[in-house]
Formats: structure tokens, C-alpha cells, sequence
């Protein structure tokens, strides 16, 4: 018996030795498989981005030869500062309006939408739950139906042509999402601490902003960063509310350019490249915020 | 029944606070609905008053081809049924392959994200500029393959494909919310799998996908709202051409309202969306039941 033993060691061994050596193998594959197909789509998602900013520091001529050369063969970084100072075009101005608009949305959204979720999160009080359904249903309505009675009312009231409607609306709730979003983060704070400083006699609106809005900051951080990237980027409001060139946003501004010097690709890219730049950094700087934030809306339900 | 000091104060207090988004909701929603749908009962071009016309406006939309309304209806129906599931089936490839435990992921995972962070009219020009089927680098590298080079937006039978194609460059969102996801699957269902001696597919197919279909479910819905919404691409990029090929209902929507001046019509074909996205939703809520999957709370 003993000596059948050894062999019988030895090949349980060297098929567990095998195994684990086709494991290793299987592992090994798949992460080659991971890292390629990751490669590869990552070169395709960077590529619209890429080639923006390679054209936009090309020549003309180069920028319109086909086949295009991938890497410039004269650097032209003089472009961006022709492209912005086009004649007839009103770069600067319509990245302040931009900058302006942006900034006061943010400031409304971000202060209105934690005082209601504040309210929807601590608060009890009758119609409270017929409140908060109100405000989340009003996701599923599309812009459009209250886009043409809106019109008409700002038409009245001479607010065409102002940022008035792009701005004051912001002031007023700041979208059912950011509410929903700053209340799950609100009812995560621990009660005790209210009560103390309702002990103290703080009043709620105190403890608002003594207490929740130090405790939210990522939370608060992650709406702010949210509502700059879809103002600095919204088209569809201002085409509709801003008619004179010297109130455009940025991205009426481009759109002007293109239809007007569309054939001047390498400006086109450059403006295109310009307007992008903020967005890039303001992602980079805040990262862990943009992925928090969608993070909390998107599951939470 | 008499309430409390303290009922009254604190509803007097919680009114105050929600008070932005109660006057917003009635100023600046409900109150445009109902004057929404009276106008979509009217003729109206704002430099006149509105003429009552009961439900002309919602019978030309069905029957007035010229109009284009169930046209474009259908393109964004079109674009919606392919593009959603694309992005989804996209999305979470991307979130599988990122959840992998390997070195480096943050960096694919920013990589994938970027495209969602430039603004979307600065996106538009460069895909136009890459795929202008004369200059652009796309068909450059087609050529230089060997392969015939595309028509891309062009012609009308490849344009609404294209747009389709283009979508998937917007799936960084999504593929943030699967990955959420695919981290909140407990480990010990996967260990229970393994010990079960599941392969790696019916691990897949049996935890993981029951296990994100809350996810799959959100993002569906999301998903349907944001493609019927469909825009600024088709504006900027084709105006709704070649020959209507790309003529999305909110094209049609905003011509009707600001070219046209049709107020009414355009009213009305806003609530026929609004309909059509409440239908969505409630049929989806109410196919929920049979395939997603929700933790019983303890």
C-alpha cells in the first residue's frame, strides 16, 4: 500500500499543479482581452476630442487636405487667439454672458433646491408627500409643454432677449432632481445633532445653514458642478430666449461662426476646443464629484 | 380634531422652507400646463389672439401629412428604440470590463467618461468635421483600408443611422451608474456561485443581471425621456435633412412654434409627447413587476 501511495500524491499534485497553471492562464488571457478592448475604446472616445485639437493648430490648407496628416506639419497656435477675435464675432462678450448665467443658476439652484430639500427631508407637515410626488413627477414632463405658455408670458412681460428666463426659473425649486438628491443626502444626517441646536434654540433656518450645509458639502458641490456643465453647455434655452448677437451664449456664438465661417474648420475646431477647455478642467479638478453624484441619483431608487 | 401649537408651527415652518419649488411648480409648470393645453385647442400666432378650434390641431397631427408630425414622430421612435438599448448594452459592457480588479482602471474609466463632459455643440461640429464624406479623417482611414467610404449624414437612408451611431459616445453617465451598481452586488453571492461550481455566464445571467435590473429599469426610463428629447444634433448638424431623414419631433415641434408661429398646433403636439412618454413610463412600471428584481427590506 505504501508504495501506491506516492504515485497517487504525485498525480494529485501535478494536476492541481496543472490547474492552477490553467488558471493562471485563464487570468492572464482575460486581462489581455480587458486591457485591449479598454484600449481600443478609449482611443475611439478620445478621438473626437483629439482631432479638435489637432485641427484647430493646423493651416488652412492643411486643416482641408485629404488624406489629413494626423500630426500637424506647421503648428499654427496663433489660431485661437484669430479664432476669438474674429471679426464680427463676439467671443469674449458671450463667454461672460455665459460665465454670468452660469454662475447665477448655480448660486440659485444650489441655495433653493437644499432650502426644499431641507423642508422635504425634516420637516413634517400635512402635503409634504403630495409636494414631493409633485416635484419628482415633473421629471417626466417634457419641457416642451410648458415651453410655448412660457414664451408668450416672457414675451409679455419684456423678458425676451434678457437672461431673465434662463436665469430666474433656476430660483425656484432648482430642478426635482438636485431636491431629491440633496434630501437622500440630508436624511443621512444624524438627528442628535438637530436637537442639540434646537435645545440651544437655534431656529430651523439656522440649523440649515449651521449645520447641513457644512455637513453636505460633496453634496452640494456635486449639484453645483452638475448645473455649471448643463448651463455652460445648454443650447436648447437660449436659442429660444436670446435673439440679439451681444446676449448669445457660447454656444449660440459657435453655432453663429459655423453657420457663417463654417468653412474655416481650423477656427471652427479652435473656438470649439476654447469653449470645451473649462469643462475639462472643472472635471478634472472635481472628478470624485461627478461620479458621486450620479452615483446617488442614479441607484437610489 | 384641534392640532397642536407645534402642528401648526411646524407646518407654517415647512411651507417656508419648500416654498421655492412650491411657487416654481405653479408658476412655472402647472400653470403653462393648463395654458398650455387651452392654447392647443386654439389657433394662435401671438400677434393675434387665440381662436378656439376645438380639436383641429390634434386631428391635423394625425391626418395632415405635410405637417410632418407622425413622421418625425416615427424617426424618433426609431431613434429612440435603437439607440437606448445600445447605449445600455454599451454602458454596461464598458462597467463590466472596468469592474475588473486590474491596475489602471480609473484611467479607462476617465477616458470613457470625457466625451459626456465637452459640451455637446462643441461634439456636433467635430463629428460633422470627421465625418464630412469628402475631408473628414473617417472616411480617410477607410479609404486608406481599402473600404468604400460612407455617406454618413449625407444621404438620407444613412444619416438617422449615424445620429444612432454617435449616441454611444454618450454613455459615460450610464456606465457610472452600472458600475455603482456592480459594486453594490454583494460578494457573497458570487462565492455562493462559485462554491455552486457556476461558470462564469450562468454566474452573469443568474446574479449579476437579476442583481442590476433596478439599474437597467432607471436607465431604461431615463434613457426613453432624454432620447425623445432629441435636439440640438439634428438642428446644428442636418437641420432635420437630407429630405426629413433626420427630422426629429422636437425639430419639428421647435418650427412649428418658432418659424411658423403655429403656437396651437405646436401646443398640441407637445402634450401628444408628454402622453406618449407617460404611456412609456407606466407600461414599463408596470412590466416591472415580472423582471426587475428588488431586495426585500429587512
Amino acid at each position: 500500500m505504501t508504495v501506491m501511495h506516492e504515485p497517487m500524491h504525485a498525480m494529485a499534485r501535478s494536476s492541481a499543479a496543472s490547474y492552477a497553471r490553467r488558471r493562471r492562464l485563464f487570468r492572464g488571457l482575460r486581462a489581455v482581452f480587458v486591457y485591449v478592448t479598454l484600449t481600443l475604446m478609449s482611443f475611439i472616445f478620445l478621438l473626437p476630442l483629439a482631432w479638435m485639437m489637432l485641427t484647430a493648430i493646423k493651416t488652412p490648407q492643411e486643416a482641408m487636405q485629404f488624406p489629413p496628416t494626423i500630426i500637424p506639419q506647421t503648428l499654427r497656435l496663433d489660431n485661437f487667439i484669430k479664432a476669438w477675435n474674429y471679426p464680427g464675432m463676439q467671443f469674449t462678450r458671450w463667454t461672460l454672458n455665459t460665465l454670468w448665467i452660469s454662475l447665477t443658476v448655480v448660486t440659485g439652484v444650489v441655495l433653493t433646491s437644499s432650502l426644499c430639500a431641507y423642508g422635504f427631508a425634516r420637516i413634517r407637515f400635512p402635503g409634504r408627500r403630495f409636494w414631493f410626488a409633485a416635484t419628482l413627477a415633473s421629471v417626466m414632463l417634457p419641457p416642451q409643454v410648458t415651453l410655448i405658455p412660457l414664451y408668450i408670458l416672457f414675451y409679455r412681460i419684456g423678458w425676451l432677449n434678457t437672461f431673465n428666463p434662463l436665469i430666474i426659473p433656476a430660483w425656484f425649486g432648482g430642478g426635482a432632481l438636485n431636491i431629491f438628491l440633496l434630501r437622500q443626502f440630508f436624511m443621512g444626517i444624524p438627528a442628535e445633532l438637530e436637537d442639540a441646536a434646537y435645545m440651544d434654540g437655534a431656529s430651523r433656518l439656522q440649523i440649515w445653514y449651521r449645520i447641513f450645509l457644512p455637513l453636505s458639502m460633496p453634496a452640494l458641490l456635486t449639484v453645483g458642478i452638475f448645473t455649471f456643465q448643463a448651463t455652460w453647455n445648454d443650447f436648447y434655452a437660449p436659442l429660444i430666449y436670446l435673439t440679439g448677437r451681444e446676449n448669445y451664449t457660447l454656444a449660440l456664438g459657435i453655432n453663429l461662426f459655423n453657420s457663417q465661417f463654417g468653412s474655416e474648420i481650423q477656427y471652427m475646431m479652435a473656438i470649439a476646443f476654447l469653449m470645451t477647455i473649462p469643462m475639462i478642467i472643472v472635471f478634472f479638478v472635481a472628478q470624485r464629484y461627478f461620479v458621486q453624484g450620479i452615483t446617488l441619483t442614479g441607484i437610489n431608487r | 380634531m384641534r392640532h397642536s401649537r407645534l402642528y401648526w408651527h411646524e407646518t407654517i415652518q415647512g411651507y417656508a422652507f419648500i416654498m421655492p419649488v412650491v411657487l416654481g411648480l405653479i408658476l412655472f409648470v402647472f400653470g403653462p400646463m393648463i395654458a398650455s393645453l387651452y392654447i392647443s385647442f386654439t389657433e394662435y400666432s401671438i400677434l393675434q389672439a387665440p381662436v378656439w378650434v376645438g380639436l383641429r390641431n390634434y386631428v391635423d397631427m394625425f391626418t395632415r401629412a405635410p405637417l410632418r408630425v407622425m413622421h418625425s414622430l416615427w424617426v424618433t421612435v426609431i431613434y429612440a428604440a435603437c439607440s437606448v438599448p445600445l447605449i445600455l448594452v454599451t454602458a454596461l459592457g464598458a462597467a463590466l470590463l472596468l469592474n475588473q480588479k486590474l491596475r489602471g482602471m480609473r484611467y479607462f474609466r476617465t477616458a470613457l467618461y470625457i466625451p459626456t463632459v465637452v459640451p455637446l455643440v462643441a461634439t456636433v461640429f467635430v463629428w460633422g468635421w470627421l465625418l464630412n464624406p469628402s475631408l473628414g479623417l473617417v472616411n480617410a482611414t477607410l479609404k486608406l483600408l481599402g473600404l468604400p467610404p460612407g455617406t454618413w449624414l449625407s444621404e438620407p437612408n444613412t444619416a438617422l443611422p449615424t445620429l444612432i451611431l454617435l449616441s454611444v459616445w454618450g454613455i459615460g453617465g450610464s456606465m457610472v451608474v452600472f458600475l455603482a451598481g456592480l459594486q453594490g452586488i454583494p460578494e457573497s453571492l458570487y462565492e455562493a456561485a462559485k462554491i455552486d461550481g457556476a461558470n462564469e455566464w450562468r454566474t452573469f445571467w443568474y446574479i449579476t443581471l437579476p442583481q442590476l435590473s433596478p439599474t437597467i429599469f432607471f436607465l431604461l426610463i431615463t434613457g426613453i425621456i432624454s432620447a425623445f428629447q432629441y435636439f440640438a444634433p439634428a438642428f446644428i448638424l442636418t437641420r432635420g435633412g437630407p429630405l426629413f431623414a433626420t427630422y426629429f419631433y422636437n425639430l419639428n415641434l421647435y418650427e412649428k412654434a418658432f418659424r411658423w408661429q403655429f403656437m396651437g398646433l405646436a401646443s398640441a403636439m407637445a402634450w401628444l409627447l408628454f402622453i406618449i412618454i407617460i404611456a412609456l413610463t407606466y407600461i414599463l412600471f408596470r412590466s416591472s413587476d415580472a423582471w426587475v428584481h428588488y431586495e426585500v427590506k429587512r
